[in-house]
């Protein structure tokens, strides 16, 4: 592989952290009001939450941004190969991030809520002083793991023409017909990516065992 | 019990003369975990049918003595003859040297450590079927004999989690001497029980001691070591440091580290 | 515009034709992926380092690449080497390969979550480190790791329909085909998710299941 292609290769990884750092984004805000749904005390909500997430988690990713790519983008909003990849991502992060605070919630909860409640503190800062600053550190290296499944899930995105890392090697692949370099080269700077990541998960989840009360 | 008390006069030798030959032998060993010395020159003799029971602070190494045995830890240097296997720990030790030992060898677990997706008749046969070779029929009756003996005949079909810790005990004795051993090690066997469950697994202990078996026991019941075993040696910082009669080393300890030991324990 | 009964109707038949295809993956990838998992988990602990180090790169570019990537890898790079793999041996070679380096960590954490006293306990009866793994440490690993396998099979399953991209006739691809020509793609495309829905649905809700009856 020469080094314009290798250049050529690299003008995907833009689009693939944009798809990634998007869908995340996305996951990590609609997630918690999901995660409030989840926990609602009407029996109605919270099932509708349980089978909204159970769902959109059930169909394959790339079965959603077709949905949404073909279903939509063709219909009566066009809507371009990267916001129908950031719009399915996005989605199925928000299901995947609900979950994930939902195990770190109950990872926090055993004796805090008891202790803040006996303190008479009210539920907002029993939440918002006490569970929540907590949550936010077991949540993190999950969170980060999450992050590596996402980055490449988010390789899907190529198959509806978003130009990311994994649609460039197949790009070049078709004109050198060097799979073996090209699509290996692809897949190394995929983990060269995700060790960083994999890293920060590893460093937070050291940190998180001495400072939160599990 | 006059043997015993020729070597009382030097109340740190454990070894009976050279020309004795004992059931197992221990000369000079030694065990280093990195930089840390664990055992220090252990040199022991233990006879055939007698009971020992080993007693000292935590730490001092006991475990790691009973370890040494059966080589769940490989001593770093030193000597082992157990019957008529003599392994030397200046190679390290080689996997036919290692099963011949533990064929004589039947070892006692703090903590049972009964397999849990094996029902109790299960966890005393598998064994023998594995490592003795015998067939089904054969196993299932040395291990319903065995379980007569431990008083547990209608746990045969029960799994670990619905027995007691102390019947817990009794069936881990039983695998343990399913594989007829020449000498039984046990590491503080009760030391996890209520005192009343203790007394079950005490009470089969001390049969067997009457039967004749040759037993290292690790210890922190006195009452025990006193009553059951022949010979106690007290241990501290990874050395013997007195060894005799036991009603002499716990009655009347020479040393000051094991007077200030058994005062602690005795609450006096 | 907008799809008929009679339209859907016609479409059950080749979605099926396409999810058969998907299951028959799934199947072959995890009858040999796991026990590819197994013998990584192994191979990673091994104390020499030639054997360790090894495995330990195969494990974790397996884990770091897409499985997409690989699949095209196998699919577009193989014949590079005059290796050429129909498509459906491409799937099953990329999933497979993919699947063993993950699992390969869910079982290496069930192995080290046995009680180390168990390892001890057979070595002590003296069973031979073969017949320890055999009959002491895998079946309460295998018990241990068992949610999480079930898990994975799911994910699995899903991600057959990466095969798309290799021109395999799986349900995504009939699915974009039947769209392509009759540009009934939101229908087509929510039959092809019902498809999911009726199976990772109730499987996934089984799986939580048993990490709860499990847990305590
Ligand atoms: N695997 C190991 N690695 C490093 N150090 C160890 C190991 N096993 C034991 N030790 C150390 O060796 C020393 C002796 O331990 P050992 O378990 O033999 O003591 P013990 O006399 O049995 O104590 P206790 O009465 O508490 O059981 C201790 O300081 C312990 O920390
Ligand atoms: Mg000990």
């Amino acid at each position: 592989m020469t080094p314009d292609y290798f250049l050529l290769l690299l003008t995907g990884l833009p689009y693939t952290f944009a798809v990634t750092g998007g869908a995340l984004l996305i996951g990590a805000l609609f997630g918690f009001p999901l995660l409030l749904v989840r926990r609602s005390k009407v029996t109605i909500l919270r099932w509708t939450a349980v089978m909204l997430i159970a769902v959109i988690r059930s169909i394959p990713p790339i079965v959603w941004i077709f949905l949404i790519f073909f279903s939509i983008g063709t219909g009566v909003f066009p809507i371009s190969p990267l916001s129908a990849a950031l719009v399915g991502f996005g989605l199925i992060a928000t299901a995947n991030m609900a979950e994930i605070y939902r195990g770190a919630l109950i990872a926090v909860h055993h004796g805090q809520t008891e202790a803040a409640q006996a303190l008479n503190l009210s539920p907002f800062h029993t939440m918002w002083d006490v569970i929540l600053p907590q949550m936010v550190r077991v949540c993190l290296p999950v969170a980060a793991t999450y992050a590596i499944g996402l980055l490449k899930d988010a390789a899907i995105a190529s198959t509806i023409g978003v130009p990311d890392l994994t649609y460039q090697g197949r790009h070049i692949t078709q004109m050198t017909l060097q799979g073996l370099s090209v699509m290996g080269s692809v897949g190394i700077i995929y983990v060269l990516i995700s060790l960083p990541i994999a890293w920060i998960a590893r460093v937070t989840e050291a940190h998180i065992r001495k400072t939160v009360s599990l | 019990m006059d043997q015993a008390a020729s070597v009382r006069p030097d109340p740190s030798t454990a070894t009976l003369p050279e020309d004795v030959s004992p059931l197992v032998r221990m000369r000079h060993l030694c065990k280093w975990f990195g930089e840390h010395e664990v055992l220090r020159d252990i040199s022991l003799d233990v006879d055939s049918g007698e009971v020992l029971a080993i007693v000292g602070p935590s730490g001092s190494g006991k475990s790691t003595l009973l370890r040494c045995i059966n080589l769940l830890e490989e001593p770093s240097a030193g000597s082992l003859n157990v019957g008529e296997l003599t392994v030397e720990f200046d190679h390290p030790v080689k996997r036919r040297e290692r099963k011949a030992l533990r064929q004589q060898l039947g070892m006692v677990f703090q903590s049972f450590n009964l397999f849990p997706h094996m029902t109790v008749l299960e966890n005393i046969c598998l064994p023998q079927r594995r490592v003795l070779g015998r067939k089904r029929d054969e196993a299932e009756a040395v291990a319903k004999d065995l379980l007569e003996k431990v008083g547990l005949t209608d746990k045969a079909a029960a799994f670990p989690s619905n027995c007691s810790g102390g019947q817990q005990q009794r069936i881990a004795i039983a695998r343990a001497l399913a594989l007829d051993p020449r000498v039984m090690l046990f590491d503080e066997p009760t030391s996890a029980l209520d005192p009343e469950l203790g007394l079950e697994v005490l009470s089969v202990m001390f049969s067997l001691a009457q039967s004749g078996m040759t037993m290292i026991v690790v210890t922190h019941e006195m009452s025990f070591a006193e009553k059951v075993s022949d010979r106690t040696l007290f241990m501290a910082e990874g050395k013997i440091v007195e060894a005799g009669p036991s009603a002499d080393v716990i009655r009347r300890p020479q040393s000051e580290r094991a007077r200030r030991f058994f005062r602690a324990v005795n609450g006096l | 515009m907008g799809a008929t009964w009679s339209d859907v109707a016609d479409w059950i038949e080749p979605l099926s034709r396409g999810f058969v295809l998907n299951l028959e993956i799934t199947f072959i990838t995890i009858l040999l992926g796991f026990p590819g998992g197994f013998v990584l988990a192994l191979l990673v602990e091994r104390r020499s380092p030639w054997v360790r180090w090894p495995a330990m790169v195969i494990v974790e570019i397996g884990r770091g690449a897409p499985a997409l990537v690989l699949l095209q890898f196998v699919y577009f790079g193989f014949p590079q080497i005059d290796l050429t793999l129909s498509s459906f041996a491409s799937a099953i070679v990329a999933l497979s390969v993919s699947t063993a380096c993950y699992t390969s960590e869910i079982i290496r954490s069930g192995l080290a979550a046995v009680p180390k006293g168990q390892k001890e306990a057979a070595e002590a009866l003296n069973f031979s480190s073969a017949d320890s793994m055999r009959f002491v440490v895998f079946p309460q690993a295998a018990k241990i790791s068992s949610p999480a396998m079930m898990g994975f099979s799911i994910l699995i399953l899903q991600s057959t329909t990466l095969c798309f991209t290799i021109a395999l006739p799986e349900i995504a691809s009939q699915a974009y085909e039947i769209g392509s020509t009759t540009f009934q793609y939101f229908p087509i495309l929510s039959l092809t998710a019902l498809f999911f829905i009726f199976v990772c649905v109730p499987a996934s809700f089984l799986v939580g299941w048993f990490e709860r009856r499990s847990e305590p």
